[in-house]
């Protein structure tokens, strides 16, 4: 082989080395003219990350999650606190409810302005409801506020809200529906207004920070409202970081280059021994089921419902997938106001299940394996559903299990004929009202997501009595023996409410959070949040 | 030449058609719909509401009408609105462009320069260590998928070393040209890799080959100095294949920063394309679809065109 003089392709080497050594001295000194420098107190986070996100969700009307941010810079009438177990005032001072559950009327919080300085008044109130419930506006949040009859405004500190009918999870419906300005927003037909860019151009609200600046697919910026009404936020900056790819954002956190995020379960464990970092679990709020299409004959007989119960070791599930951190619940609910004390906890029974399953002659209506519907992709989600397989074979139940996108997931639950059974995550909370539409037999699919079509006329009695109950010892006991009634039915096959988790730099001082449906909701003090240099 | 351009570019617009047709087409059989998209799985929506919202969306209409209607409007620079934000595809697409080209851009020049580099290098010293280290290279770099790159240089360079941000295309409150570039290098270099892999095994291949040609020997005979023989004998002759490999990279790139974008955080348009198809956001899929087409499309005519530029014997008529 012939070598060439060292001249020619050894002055690339040279060259090759040279260029290799400069570019990786160079990168750290990049590092170091990167830190900032600024003596401003600057909150960085990625708010939208985790399923109670919604990234670049600025139309508070429109949004299906994103709670948590959209909070920062708005406000609403009522919040949960953080347990979410009591509702308390936010722009409402304090509210009455006249004794036929009728009209609410909300006193306003004194002194509360838009961040363009002009007073809050009954009137935004009223122009919000009105929008909401205007279906242009094309709002989903708009739907419960459809018994909303008239909102009247006697004084600019008052609101009266009169309904059609009672419904006692109004005070509920409001924790959705934040407060907008009627002086800015008027002008806008409702229609044009889901198409506006205000929403991310200029927005004004009355939380503690307002719009600053907005980048395009990165980062949303918000700045200290100075007068806001319960003083001066102690953050200047407020910053939510987009990261589509959920496992960055918890790299950047870990980096440092972020001060909070959502977790996986498997992320929330392997942090929690970082000395710089505190890991927040709370109750998703969210009860994972099997609902039963009924349509199918196979389902008709409640003992082969209850025979998956039985079937399914939900307490081992629980404690190896979901290492302890699920609650198990056999009727949606886990609130245990709204749970009696003896309903049945379906422990794991596979001899009982069996038995059922014969009475109920399942030999020789089995059929076809089961297709199971999910729109859970992650990988808790998908070993859960492999147990569920295991167990339900040592029974003799057959099923399949198939994972589709959301769009699709839509789709196939709104044809009745195309699936058998689905795994799904419905809110249980906080208010029990949310889980009606799941199997009152008014609610089946457009209207509702009662998908399987069943109708049972004890539970909808309960349903509709629950609503219409203001009175909440009373109400407590209305939903107690609608739970009871769930549970022995079993429209769905209850399995557990997971919780969910956050983790947040230990520099950040006074942060409150909690992993609820959609986020936010809930008091969480932000202008007392504080970060250490 | 001129007239060759000409046609070829005439030529793009029976093939856009085709491609808008096939997509249209292909995005009417997958299942679920923007509402299905917009609506939460477990929100509770009137009949009335959700036909309303249809009709909002201009979902009620046949197909072929929302097809024909689309095309009126993208023949006159109209792009419609994205169904997810209202906001006009053309801005949301102008705004996500010039981030990934970019990003591919980078890229690409990256992994063709050090690609050629070592090619030659590795060539020219055939069968040392150097060779071996730079060949053992190219088949990692070839055979590593580009998300996993991705995931080991994030945790690798940003969070073990931290030379690197861990995402993103600047700091917020900084936007300066070195931050630019600082958030740039790591992703780039990460999508440069099976690049300057592919690129110098193929240069190593064809350099090798033509070292062994006749004319080569004429020109060391001739008492050239080495640095000649190879850069304008060698290389020059090695080259066309090289070209046509090249071009073949741009549509790898596209897919390959659908990736990386992710996991970079990197506001570019394989980042949109995801979110657009989990929102089944039909007319930004479209708008996406299209502009990819042209990019793509416009790389194999640049790639025919070079090769004219390359080798003189070649010419269109």
């Amino acid at each position: 082989m012939h070598r060439f003089p060292a001249r020619g392709p050894g002055a690339i080497a040279r060259w090759l080395a040279v260029f290799l050594f400069v570019f990786v001295a160079s990168v750290p000194g990049m590092a170091l003219a990167n830190q900032a420098t600024s003596g401003e107190k600057v909150l960085t986070g990625a708010f939208d990350v985790g399923p109670g996100g919604c990234p670049e969700c600025f139309n508070p009307l429109t949004a299906g999650a994103g709670f948590t941010w959209l909070e920062k810079y708005f406000s609403t009438l009522v919040l949960y606190d953080v347990n979410y177990t009591k509702l308390q005032g936010e722009l409402a001072k304090s509210w009455d409810v006249s004794a036929d559950g009728l009209t609410y009327t909300f006193h306003l919080q004194p002194d509360v302005t838009w961040h363009d300085g002009q007073p809050f008044t009954s009137a935004d109130v009223k122009f919000t409801i009105d929008l909401a419930k205007n279906p242009d506006s094309g709002s989903w949040i708009g739907q419960k506020f459809t018994g909303v009859a008239s909102v009247e405004t006697p004084d600019d500190a008052t609101a009266v809200v009169k309904l059609s009918k009672p419904d006692a999870a109004m005070l509920d419906n409001f924790t959705f529906l934040v407060m907008l300005p009627e002086h800015a927003l008027k002008d806008i037909k409702p229609a044009d207004l889901v198409k506006s860019d205000w929403w991310h151009t200029d927005p004004i609200g009355t939380g503690p920070f307002k719009w600053g600046k907005y980048v395009p697919g990165q980062y949303v910026e918000l700045d200290a409202y100075d007068t806001y009404w319960r003083g001066k936020p102690k953050l200047d900056k407020l910053i939510n970081r987009y990261y589509p790819e959920a496992g960055s954002s918890v790299i950047a956190l870990r980096k440092g280059e972020i001060s909070f995020t959502y977790l996986q379960m498997d992320e929330a464990n392997s942090l929690a021994k970082d000395a710089n970092l505190k890991v927040i679990a709370g109750p998703s709020q969210v009860a994972n089921a099997l609902v039963f299409n009924m349509t199918d004959p196979r389902f008709k007989d409640v003992q082969v419902r209850q025979a998956f119960m039985y079937a399914i070791d939900r307490k081992t599930i629980v404690d190896q997938l979901y290492g302890g951190k699920a609650q198990l619940s056999s009727c949606m609910l886990t609130n245990s106001a709204y749970v009696p004390k003896d309903v049945n906890p379906y422990d794991y029974n596979p001899d009982k299940a069996k038995e059922l399953l014969k009475a109920a002659n399942w030999d020789s209506i089995k059929g076809k394996p089961i297709e199971v519907v999910t729109y859970y992709q992650d990988q808790t989600s998908q070993d859960v559903l492999v147990a569920m397989q295991q167990n339900l074979q040592d029974v003799g139940i057959d099923i399949t299990i198939r994972v589709v996108d959301t769009p699709t997931f839509q789709d196939i639950g709104a044809k009745t004929s195309d699936w058998t059974m689905m795994y799904v995550g419905g809110a249980n909370g906080p208010d029990p009202a949310v889980t009606g539409p799941y199997f009152i037999s008014s609610a089946t699919p457009p209207t509702g997501v009662n998908r399987g079509h069943f109708s049972d006329a004890t539970i909808d009695k309960l349903y509709a009595e629950g609503q219409t109950t203001v009175d909440s010892a009373k109400r407590a006991q209305v939903y107690q023996q609608a739970c009871d009634a769930v549970a022995n039915q079993l429209p769905w096959a209850s399995m557990w409410v997971a919780e969910r988790f956050g983790g947040v730099s230990t520099k950040v001082q006074n942060f409150i959070w909690t992993p609820g449906p959609g986020g936010g909701r809930y008091y969480d003090a932000a202008q007392d949040w504080d970060i250490a240099s | 030449m001129g007239q060759y351009i000409q046609r070829r570019l005439l030529m793009l617009i029976p093939l856009l058609l085709l491609v808008t047709i096939l997509s249209f087409m292909l995005l009417q059989l997958t299942p679920g719909d923007p509402l299905n998209a917009y609506v939460p799985p477990d929100a509770p929506m009137s009949a009335a509401a959700r036909a309303r919202l249809r009709h909002q969306l201009g979902l009620d209409k046949p197909a072929a009408e929302r097809y024909f209607y689309w095309l009126r409007e993208t023949v006159q620079g109209n792009l419609g609105v994205s169904t997810s934000t209202f906001e006009p595809v053309r801005t949301v697409i102008g705004r996500r462009i010039g981030p990934t080209l970019l990003l591919m851009g980078t890229a690409l020049v990256i992994g063709v320069s050090l690609g050629l580099l070592f090619g030659i290098v590795a060539a020219l010293r055939r069968n040392t260590w150097l060779d071996l280290v730079l060949t053992s290279f190219a088949i990692l770099g070839i055979s590593v998928p580009v998300y996993l790159a991705g995931l080991i240089g994030l945790y690798v360079f940003s969070l073990r070393l931290g030379w690197f941000p861990t995402g993103g295309f600047s700091a917020p409150d900084n936007g300066s040209l070195a931050d630019h570039i600082w958030h740039l290098i790591l992703p780039a270099l990460i999508i440069a890799i099976q690049y300057i892999a592919s690129t110098m095994r193929y240069t190593r291949g064809a350099m090798i080959e033509a070292m062994t040609q006749d004319y080569v020997r004429t020109a060391r005979a001739k008492g050239l100095r080495s640095t000649a023989v190879v850069m304008r004998h060698a290389l020059k002759n090695a080259l066309l294949p090289i070209v046509t490999i090249i071009g073949s990279y741009v549509p790898a790139l596209i897919a390959g920063a659908v990736f990386i974008e992710s996991i970079f955080s990197w506001p570019g348009m394989g980042q949109l394309f995801i979110d657009s198809v989990t929102a089944r956001d039909y007319p930004l899929i479209m708008g996406l679809i299209l502009v990819l087409a042209v990019i793509i499309l416009l790389a194999n005519l640049l790639t025919d065109v070079t090769y004219a530029i390359v080798d003189p014997r070649i010419r269109y008529e």
